[in-house]
């Protein structure tokens, strides 16, 4: 059955939900859909959350350049960061370098760009994805780019707390290091979930669905975000994001 | 990556970094090595040398005839990265008379930073230039297309680096209009240039 709605607006609301006010967020370049989330948080539940964002304008509180978010998260002061991964894997581990060998790479990737040390660093991290399929949900990553556990050395635990992919919300559970599944979305199952993920999940009954997205959420994001958002991703904005 | 250029920047001869542990880029990247946090217990560290570059190559909108440059956009980090740099080459759209001054717009690379200023207009393409042109997303395309294999990638470098005698023989071929007002240089596929 269609939906009033695309995967990538579903996705939007659902991070706009996790997103607390006060809190300070960052948002790497090439990432529409956490931007869309973010700023739909600040126009509803999350006032006061500090959003930054690679590439924008409004949203860019530093005067230099990249590096300053970068270092922003590494003294630990970012309370929430958007990650993706070509692979996610079982054990929290994300691939941003390559599917195949590191030596002689099927494909090569762009590279963490700073993704080892932000896993680690922001307080939590969002995953996302926006196909959520086995080639994505792998049992062991090509690359470990960024871990998801880490030797007992480190004095950092870090790792992510959940990944939204089009079909559910996945959560990591610290304790057992495993995924579990939070919530599916609308429009699909928990045997579907399952089916796609290249791995098994926990899953407790009953399982929780994600309230669908409501009215207010649609139309503001697809007003006021979608203006906002215009300015940073016009091409993602004109195919994804419906007009109101 | 920003912490190596940034010692580098500094004269520093390693800097400690956040994160990497665990991660199979430790294992493939030499200069990237753990050690105990000397202050600290229980912490281990990821240190690395620091990034000089040999040289270092700015796109600028205005240089003066003493190596003042002003870069389009709030970049600042061009400075930590031409501090890092043994030598820095900027080449500008246009070179002005007049001795350019820390301003308010754009990132100020002052003379002392700079070694050398060539004149080369439309010297950003493929890629625009802030308020100048637009980026050619035509020839973007075709770069994409041909770099995915290595016979077509060598056309490509024949047509357009080693086949063109000189810049302007470049920019010709790209079909490169010269503006006459500002903000009016265009590709043949003008995309109007971020203001």
């Amino acid at each position: 059955m269609a939906q009033p709605y695309t995967p990538e607006e579903l996705m939007a609301v659902v991070i706009s939900r996790e997103v607390r006010d006060g809190e300070t967020i960052g948002i790497g370049a090439a990432s529409p859909v956490p931007a869309a989330g973010c700023i739909l948080a600040g126009q509803l539940h999350a006032p006061r959350a500090s959003i930054i964002i690679l590439g924008s304008e409004e949203y860019y509180p530093f005067p230099a350049g990249s590096s300053e978010l970068h270092f922003m998260a590494q003294k630990g002061e970012l309370d929430l960061f958007f990650l993706s991964g070509i692979q996610i894997d079982r054990a929290g581990n994300i691939n941003l370098h390559v599917l195949g060998t590191y030596e002689d790479p099927r494909v090569r990737l762009p590279g963490a760009y700073g993704s080892a040390m932000l896993y680690h660093m922001a307080r939590r991290v969002i995953l996302y994805r926006t196909e959520h399929t086995k080639r994505t949900f792998v049992e062991k990553v090509d690359f470990v780019t960024a871990a998801g556990v880490l030797p007992e050395s480190a004095s950092r635990e870090g790792g992510p707390s959940l990944v939204v992919t089009p079909r559910a919300m996945l959560a990591w559970d610290r304790e057992r290091r495993e995924w579990t599944l939070a919530a599916v979305h609308p429009g699909s199952t928990a045997i579907d979930v399952e089916e796609n993920t290249g791995f098994p999940l926990r899953v407790q009954q009953p399982v929780s669905m994600t309230p669908l997205p409501t009215r207010q959420e649609l139309r503001l994001l697809r007003t006021r975000v979608r203006d906002k958002l215009r300015k940073i991703y016009p091409g993602f904005v004109e195919r994804k994001i419906m007009p109101a | 990556m920003y912490s190596m250029v940034q010692a580098g920047s500094m004269g520093a001869p390693f800097v400690a970094v956040r994160g990497l542990l665990g991660g199979d880029l430790l294992k493939h990247r030499p200069d990237l090595r753990v050690v105990m946090n000397p202050f600290q217990e229980r912490d281990a560290v990821v240190v690395a040398p620091p990034i000089r570059p040999d040289v270092a190559v700015f796109h600028a909108a205005r240089a003066d005839r003493l190596g003042n440059a002003i870069t389009l956009g709030e970049r600042r980090d061009d400075l930590m990265l031409a501090r890092a740099a043994r030598r820095v080459v900027v080449t500008a759209e246009e070179i002005v008379e007049k001795e350019l001054k820390p301003g308010a717009a754009g990132t100020f690379l002052p003379a002392i930073d700079v070694d050398q200023v060539v004149c080369v207009p439309g010297g950003a393409h493929p890629a625009g230039c802030t308020k100048r042109y637009g980026c050619d997303r035509i020839h973007l395309g075709e770069y994409l297309e041909a770099a995915k294999d290595g016979s077509t990638f060598k056309a490509y470098l024949e047509k357009y680096v080693f086949g063109p005698r000189d810049h302007r023989a470049y920019l010709s071929r790209v079909g490169f209009r010269p503006r006459k007002k500002r903000g009016q240089d265009a590709w043949r596929n003008p995309i109007p240039p971020k203001s």
